[in-house]
């Protein structure tokens, strides 16, 4: 009895020393918890601050650079404008001189239009009866046309009623600048400089004038100047002194005379109309804005255009003034340092209490949700900021970019004694695409281009998809600009010489290799490469921008609205050169400019929708954890306990290897399904599982080998580190594989 | 030992902090009501115009208490009666302030009222919001002007007038500055643009006998008449042009100061064919218009009609809860930093309040009356137009002068 005695008292004592040291062990863990917490605190706070600095400074670079473009061309815009005062006033001292006889205006203002053909309209309205030998009114207007032929556009309304100030304005307030309005003699939206004029005997100071002379400019002649260009530019527009569009991507709102203020009143956006007044107050600026109805954050910077009382506003992507990159990094760390943060705090917490390795379960549990919740931060900023590939193309969704580009073939066709390049301008609507299989995707939609007569004459009409298998090219319109001209029924390709828009409607399947290796939060970029039908003849196709009435590549021109793609959302979509290299020019010696031939494509980009994937792949393999973890909480080495929970070690391996079977046809599903050329980020879940099987059937080998011994949890350390150490690998591999 | 000792500060610091938080949240409901002033003439010869003012001030209070108030303190409007008159309105102006501590005064009509009220405002540092048009030659720090000043009201009816009807105008006004400085405004606008005053003339407030008036008007013959007399005068004077056969056909009447409400006291009187100019009709289509429309009736039951000065009252209350929200305090001082630059959707569409001037940016229009007092829009500038509180005719240096005058 004594010895048995002997025995516990030498058992409790072991214990007790057991207890003791693994409580040391825990008071240790907590203290060096504690000094990583202060250290990670005062680190993050430093950090922070970093940050915040940075991405402030980035944004106010990106707004001063703005600005200043936006000033050096308004100065521009200005100039040209202003042009136009002297010569009306000319004309209106020159017939108050009597230098001038009114009945010689016709030709004076036909001259002086051809002198300044820069200009669009000049000419002159009498007041009612002010005229010598009129009836009630009498006018003249004369306009230059596009082929600098100066016609006369006569005014049928009678333009003293009030609605019509370019007249009324002029006579009671001297000198003006119209509000922009769309002439019904011009047929176009004009700006207008009025004065007024008296004719010879006349007291500018007694009496009323007797009319007004006017000269104009075509606002689409203006639209040509009026581009700001800068990657993080949303859209720009132009306000009249009232508030009116002059220049801004929805033609129909210019059309239609819309102004800002029923913009702002439409969508209940108080920060618009503030914006709006302090712009056409002509003041300079920038606000913070936020769409009511998108929520979409952005600058508004708005500056004068002093001239004519115009205001030039510039709407600037605020998540595009920082770098995308830069920020999803920033993210990154900041979930990171939270995680660890909280990771650490439980610790402390938890380890605090006395005997702290009894709540070691709950804690780890805990904790790990915490790095779940980290691995989910790091999939939403993924989503949000993707990481970027580097390709090697010319985007070009403006005119300047445009311009730029084709100004730079004629120059390298000049340095290489080729022939001068022929531009075709071609444009691409995509009404669906649909995905067979992993590198194939089936397209269809329009496509359409313009020939002018002379440039291409001798250009056979039509394009190619080079990665097309077997494509459907149906031609659905055909516009010519001038029905009666022979040179559009020519058959002999050589002499034929038409101008003229001919439409395709284009269904083709597709082969572009997709990267998938980061599945599930992946995006794609599907393209269609487009040649001209005569490739070897330096033909270059490039993008009709002036057929989209928002060529912002965030709202997707050229895609149908609507468009259905299950399992995937649109993002961009836009037009790019590629400039692909020949080897070999295909037998024929007379093939010029195939040497780094810039193709066109016209890109769309698609995100996968993450619910999908995250239903049925990432529960399931969720699912078969939790089973793991369960066997290892019912692996015990006491008989009574196996007998109750039916462990064995045999039915574990037993039941492990099913869950292998499940997981390794899914897994392998999943390679064949996408077939990547990588490791794709979610194939890395199932490694996790292959390594956890492995260890839960060794674990609960060794423990069905191995005696219990009395007060211990035998399998203490996988169960308190099961999870922890599950979801530590897949916050590391998250890190790596999206940082 | 050590145990139990822990265990009992834990339990400890959880009560200290629930009782925190039973305290914060207790206070957070309780807390007093933030009170706001609101004087206009209930009796004497303003009262006809000012009480559907109290009307419009009082529903946008309720809106905001029905929304939790601000700050999750309820308001309380304070109501005086001025009586019609400047003298005791600058009385109640100094009593809100001083003992009812009110945090903004809601107030006046007549520039008389205004001007009198103003050297308590700004001794104060304190708040008001003005509903009403006005001859403008004025700017403080301490008051939003809410109304129009004349080249948002006057200006353009003389311009369309100009055009659409001829260039001999009759002016006709109550004597004090309003119609006094409006007129000097019309008159140097129609020598700049060559047209022909025929007759200028003044009433005092509340008058009644408009023969000489009439006559005046008769022997001329102008091809509009500017009316900026005020209260119920306007119904003696229009009763007088029509006994004297001066009908809206041969001689139509602008007029500055009849607000839409008050066309019912008008029912016996043809206005078929004269001119409002506001920025507020209230047939005005649109949603904004409908839900107020629609609130107004279910608090005052079925009103004939809702005039621009009642909503410009209304708005002046929003547009402050608006300034307190971004102040995220009531108090007089925070506040006047956020009262301006800053825009509202209104039922006449939307009111945006400049920095500089303390002024309003808002569209108008100029509406004829129909046989049946209904209001059609003739003219809409569908833009909002720039206050300019300073007409462009003279320096701001040479109309203070010409107000000091006055």
């Amino acid at each position: 009895m004594y010895e048995i005695e002997a025995g516990k008292n030498q058992i409790l004592h072991a214990e007790n020393n057991e207890k003791k040291l693994s409580e040391r062990i825990a008071i240790r863990v907590r203290n060096i918890s504690l000094l990583l917490l202060i250290l990670l605190t005062i680190m993050s706070m430093g950090i922070y601050f970093k940050v915040i600095t940075e991405n402030h400074n980035n944004a106010q670079q990106v707004l001063d650079a703005i600005t200043k473009s936006i000033g050096d061309k308004t100065l521009e815009i200005e100039k040209l404008v202003r042009k136009v005062e002297p010569v009306v006033e000319q004309i209106s001292q020159d017939i108050a001189s009597g230098r001038l006889d009114i009945d010689k205006i016709e030709e004076r203002l036909q001259k002086d239009l051809k002198e300044n053909a820069w200009m669009y309209g000049l000419g002159l309205a009498f007041e009612p009866k002010s005229s010598p030998d009129s009836p009630r009114l009498f006018s003249r207007y004369f306009v230059i046309e596009d082929d600098n032929t100066v016609v006369e556009r006569p005014i049928k309304y009678d333009y003293t009623q009030f609605e019509y100030t370019w007249y009324r304005k002029p006579l009671l307030e001297g000198n003006t600048w119209s509000e922009p309005f769309y002439g019904q003699a011009s047929k176009r939206l004009i700006t207008e400089f009025g004065i007024p004029f008296w004719l010879p005997g006349k007291d500018k100071d007694r009496d009323a004038p007797s009319g007004v002379i006017f000269g104009n400019l075509s606002i689409d002649k203006l639209k040509k100047l009026i581009q700001f260009e800068h990657e993080t530019i949303a859209y720009y527009f132009v306000l009249s002194r009232q508030g009116r569009y002059i220049v801004h991507p929805d033609e129909e709102l210019i059309l239609t005379g819309g102004t800002i203020f029923e913009s702002a009143w439409q969508a209940e956006d108080s920060t618009l109309n503030s914006m709006a007044i302090h712009a056409v107050a002509g003041e300079k600026g920038y606000v913070s804005h936020i769409n009511p109805m998108t929520q979409e954050k952005s600058w508004m910077i708005y500056q004068p255009m002093a001239g004519l009382g115009w205001a030039a506003v510039v709407i600037v992507d605020q998540e595009r003034t920082l770098d995308e990159d830069n920020l999803r990094r920033q993210w990154f760390l900041l979930i990171f340092l939270l995680t660890t943060w909280l990771v650490l705090s439980i610790i402390v917490i938890f380890f605090s209490f006395s005997a702290p390795l009894k709540h070691s379960l709950f804690a780890s549990i805990l904790a790990s949700l915490i790095i779940f919740a980290g691995v989910g931060g790091f999939w939403t900023v993924a989503e949000y900021y993707p990481l970027q590939e580097s390709v090697d193309e010319i985007k070009v969704m403006s005119g300047n970019v445009l311009n730029d580009f084709t100004n730079r073939q004629k120059q390298t066709a000049n340095e290489r004694f080729i022939e001068q390049p022929r531009f075709v301008k071609t444009g691409v609507y995509l009404q669906s695409i649909e995905f067979q299989g992993a590198n194939n995707v089936k397209i269809s939609g329009y496509v359409w281009q313009h020939y002018k007569k002379g440039e291409h004459k001798g250009v056979s009409r039509g394009l190619v998809f080079p990665e097309a298998e077997t494509p459907l090219m149906q031609q659905v319109y055909r516009e010519l600009a001038d029905p009666s001209d022979p040179a559009c029924s020519l058959k002999k390709i050589e002499d034929y010489d038409c101008e003229e828009l001919i439409g395709w409607y284009v269904f083709a399947t597709l082969r572009q290799e997709f990267d998938y290796s980061l599945y599930p939060l992946d995006s794609q970029q599907v393209w269609l490469r487009m040649w001209h039908q005569d490739f070897k003849k330096h033909v270059i196709l490039i993008p009709d921008l002036e057929s989209y009435f928002l060529p912002n590549p965030e709202l997707t021109p050229g895609v149908q609205d609507g468009f259905v793609l299950p399992g995937w959302k649109m993002e961009e979509s836009w037009f790019s050169f590629h400039n692909e290299k020949f080897s070999t020019n295909f037998g024929s010696k007379r093939a010029n400019g195939l040497i780094n031939k810039p193709e066109l494509l016209y890109n769309v980009k698609i995100r996968r929708e993450f619910l999908t994937p995250f239903v049925s792949r990432i529960i399931p393999v969720l699912l078969i954890l939790i089973i793991m973890f369960l066997i290892v909480l019912i692996s015990t080495k006491s008989s009574k306990a196996a007998d109750w929970l039916g462990f064995s070690a045999s039915n574990v391996v037993i039941g492990l290897s099913a869950l292998f079977f499940v997981v390794g046809i899914n897994h392998s599903e999943l390679r064949q399904s996408l077939e990547s050329s990588r490791i794709m980020y979610f194939e890395y879940f199932y490694f996790v599982i292959y390594v956890m099987l492995l260890y839960v059937a060794v674990s609960s080998i060794y423990i069905a080998k191995h005696e219990a011994i009395q007060g211990r949890d035998e399998n203490f350390i996988s169960k308190t580190l099961y999870w922890p150490a599950l979801s530590s690998v897949l916050f590391f591999v998250t890190i790596w594989v999206f940082y | 030992m050590k145990s139990n000792i822990k265990q009992g500060l834990f339990f400890l610091l959880i009560a200290v902090v629930m009782i925190s938080l039973i305290f914060i949240i207790v206070s957070y409901f309780h807390r007093p009501a933030i009170k706001i002033g609101v004087m206009h003439s209930l009796s004497g010869t303003m009262a006809v115009s000012e009480k559907g003012v109290v009307d419009a001030v009082l529903l946008a209070v309720d809106e905001i208490n029905q929304q939790g108030g601000l700050m999750g303190r309820k308001i309380k409007a304070v109501v005086r009666d001025g009586e019609s008159s400047p003298r005791i309105f600058t009385e109640i102006a100094k009593a809100l302030i001083e003992k009812d501590e009110v945090e903004a005064i809601f107030g006046c009509w007549t520039s008389s009222c205004r001007k009198a009220v103003l050297p308590v405002i700004e001794k104060n540092n304190h708040l008001l919001y003005y509903p009403l048009q006005y001859e403008g030659m004025e700017l403080s720090k301490n008051v939003i002007y809410l109304g129009e000043v004349p080249n948002q009201q006057v200006l353009p009816a003389l311009e369309w007038t100009f055009s659409e009807i001829g260039k001999r105008i009759y002016l006709i006004g109550s004597d004090y500055i309003y119609p006094r400085a409006t007129n000097q405004v019309i008159k140097d606008q129609v020598e700049k643009w060559r047209g022909e005053i025929v007759g200028e003339s003044y009433v005092p407030l509340g008058e009644k006998n408009f023969s000489s008036v009439v006559e005046d008007i008769r022997r001329v013959m102008p091809d509009a008449i500017f009316n900026t007399i005020n209260g119920d005068s306007n119904l003696s004077f229009f009763k007088a042009l029509r006994e004297s056969n001066i009908y809206p056909k041969s001689v139509p009447t602008f007029s500055f100061s009849i607000a839409e409400d008050e066309l019912s006291l008008f029912a016996d009187v043809d206005m078929d064919g004269d001119f409002l100019v506001w920025n507020y009709l209230s047939d005005s289509n649109n949603h904004i218009n409908q839900e107020f429309k629609k609130r107004f009736t279910e608090k005052y039951g079925a009103m004939s009609r809702i005039g621009n000065p009642m909503v410009t009252a209304y708005l002046g209350v929003h547009l402050w809860a608006k300034a307190v929200r971004m102040a995220r305090t009531s108090e007089v001082e925070e506040v006047l930093k956020y009262t301006s630059d800053i825009s509202i959707q209104g039922p006449g569409g939307m009111i945006y309040v400049e920095k500089n001037t303390h002024h309003t940016w808002k569209p108008i229009h100029i509406a004829q009356i129909d046989k049946n007092k209904q209001l059609r829009s003739v003219w809409f500038s569908k833009v909002p137009i720039a206050p300019q509180p300073f007409p462009q005719s003279r320096s701001e240096k040479e109309w203070k002068a010409f107000v000091d005058e006055f």
